[in-house]
């Protein structure tokens, strides 16, 4: 764009107005806070004026220091809707600038600013007419399952029996996130809501588990044997860049055209988190 | 902010440059200039033709200015770049977007 001349509106960086109908930075207090995983952690936060959210959408926090310097990064949400109430849930990035702040530093109480919910692609409500009877195949890697669980747990909220199954990449037992509430959701494969979870361990397994560790094969992610049909309906992938287009190129060679695969990609690098 | 968050020394802002995301990633910043959800849009290239959904594109953040490019030509087809005189929004890379009616909160 080389067209120089002024045509008014906010010319003096000053701070964004709300847009009508459209998304602005509101002030968030820290109100909850949950171990996952050895390295990752769930921060619920109270957002007054927050008007609901869709499972699979995700919030911008920024993070402003005493200086005024200011970071921002994005996260999905981690629960369904509940009137004010917002949660993330953050992995550690070890030499990260953000995440370690999020999930070590930050206590009850401290402020920050959330600016959502974000996103009406990456999304999956229970009923979805597109989507119609399913089946509907969920594939992580890492932290990728956070919208994902949020998934289910609005599905399971729903009480819909859409044939669901979640393939979930990690590197080894300590890598696991939302452990039991997947034992639980996988126990009874008759109950509603209940879903088909395969743990896909990368480099370390626990004691007893079938699959050898190795990273995501198309076996992964072949249908479970009571799926009505071979391919599911509608995919979701999230994870890092490089776990996406992995798990891409599978899908596109067990057959499922592109139309079927929606994604979130959540930062450069890392086939398996 | 009543925390004690400290910068680091090289401060960068948004997230790492160079990473290559989906419009999903690139929606926040979207969403405050077009006052509604952007992701749904089905966005035309300009210079492929394809048509695909916002939240397709292939998103390049942390640069001088958010960069939509098309995911099949690698075209880019949109860009936001917050300036000290404003917010530059350069659509010339796209041919249409077509905002569908969308359905629950967005
Ligand atoms: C739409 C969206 C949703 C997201 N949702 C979540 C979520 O629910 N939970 C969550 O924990 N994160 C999520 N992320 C990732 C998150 O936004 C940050 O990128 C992440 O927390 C790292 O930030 P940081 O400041 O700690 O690291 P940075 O300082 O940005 O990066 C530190 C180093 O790690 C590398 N890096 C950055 N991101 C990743 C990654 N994902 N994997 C491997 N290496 C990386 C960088 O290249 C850099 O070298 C999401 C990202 C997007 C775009
Ligand atoms: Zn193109």
């Amino acid at each position: 764009m080389t067209d120089t001349t002024s045509t008014g509106g906010q010319a003096d960086g000053s701070a964004e107005e709300a847009p009508p109908g459209g998304i602005h930075w509101r002030k968030a207090t820290l109100i909850g806070l949950h171990p996952q995983s050895w390295h990752s952690r769930t921060l619920a936060l109270d957002v007054p004026g927050w008007t609901g959210h869709l499972p699979g959408q995700h919030v911008d926090l920024r993070l402003t220091a005493a200086d005024g310097y200011s970071a921002q990064r994005s996260y999905s949400l981690a629960e369904p809707a509940a009137s004010s109430r917002v949660a993330v849930t953050v992995d550690l990035l070890p030499h990260g600038e953000v995440s370690p702040y999020l999930v070590e530093s930050m206590e009850l109480g401290d402020e920050l600013d959330v600016r959502g919910p974000i996103g009406g692609w990456f999304v999956w409500e229970p009923g979805d007419p597109s989507i119609g009877g399913g089946p509907v195949l969920l594939i992580a890697g890492g932290s990728g399952v956070v919208p994902l669980v949020t998934m289910l747990r609005a599905r399971k909220r729903a009480g819909d029996s859409t044939p669901t199954m979640l393939v979930y990449s990690l590197r080894g037992p300590r890598d696991l996130m939302y452990g039991p509430e997947l034992e639980e959701l996988s126990a009874d494969l008759s109950a509603p809501g209940s879903a088909e979870v395969r743990l896909v361990y990368t480099r370390k397994i626990p004691y007893g588990h079938p699959r050898p560790a190795s990273h995501l094969a198309i076996e992964d992610i072949e249908p479970p044997s009571a799926w009505p049909e071979p391919l599911a309906v509608r995919v979701y992938v999230c994870g890092s860049s490089g776990f996406v287009d992995h798990a891409t190129r599978l899908l596109h060679k067990a057959g499922y055209p592109d139309d079927r695969i929606r994604t979130e990609r959540f930062g450069p690098t890392g086939a398996d988190r | 902010m009543s925390s004690d968050y400290s910068p680091p020394a090289t401060p960068h802002g948004g997230a790492d440059s160079g990473a290559v995301l989906d419009g999903n990633a690139a929606a926040g910043d979207f969403a405050g200039i077009l006052a509604s959800d952007p992701t749904t849009v089905m966005v035309r290239c300009g210079s492929c033709g394809a048509t695909q959904a916002f939240g397709q594109l292939s998103a390049y953040l942390g640069g001088p200015g958010t960069v939509l490019r098309c995911r099949r030509c690698e075209a880019m087809v949109a860009r936001v770049a917050r300036t000290p005189r404003g917010t530059w929004l350069d659509l010339s890379g796209s041919s249409s977007w077509l905002f569908l009616p969308t359905p629950g909160p967005a």
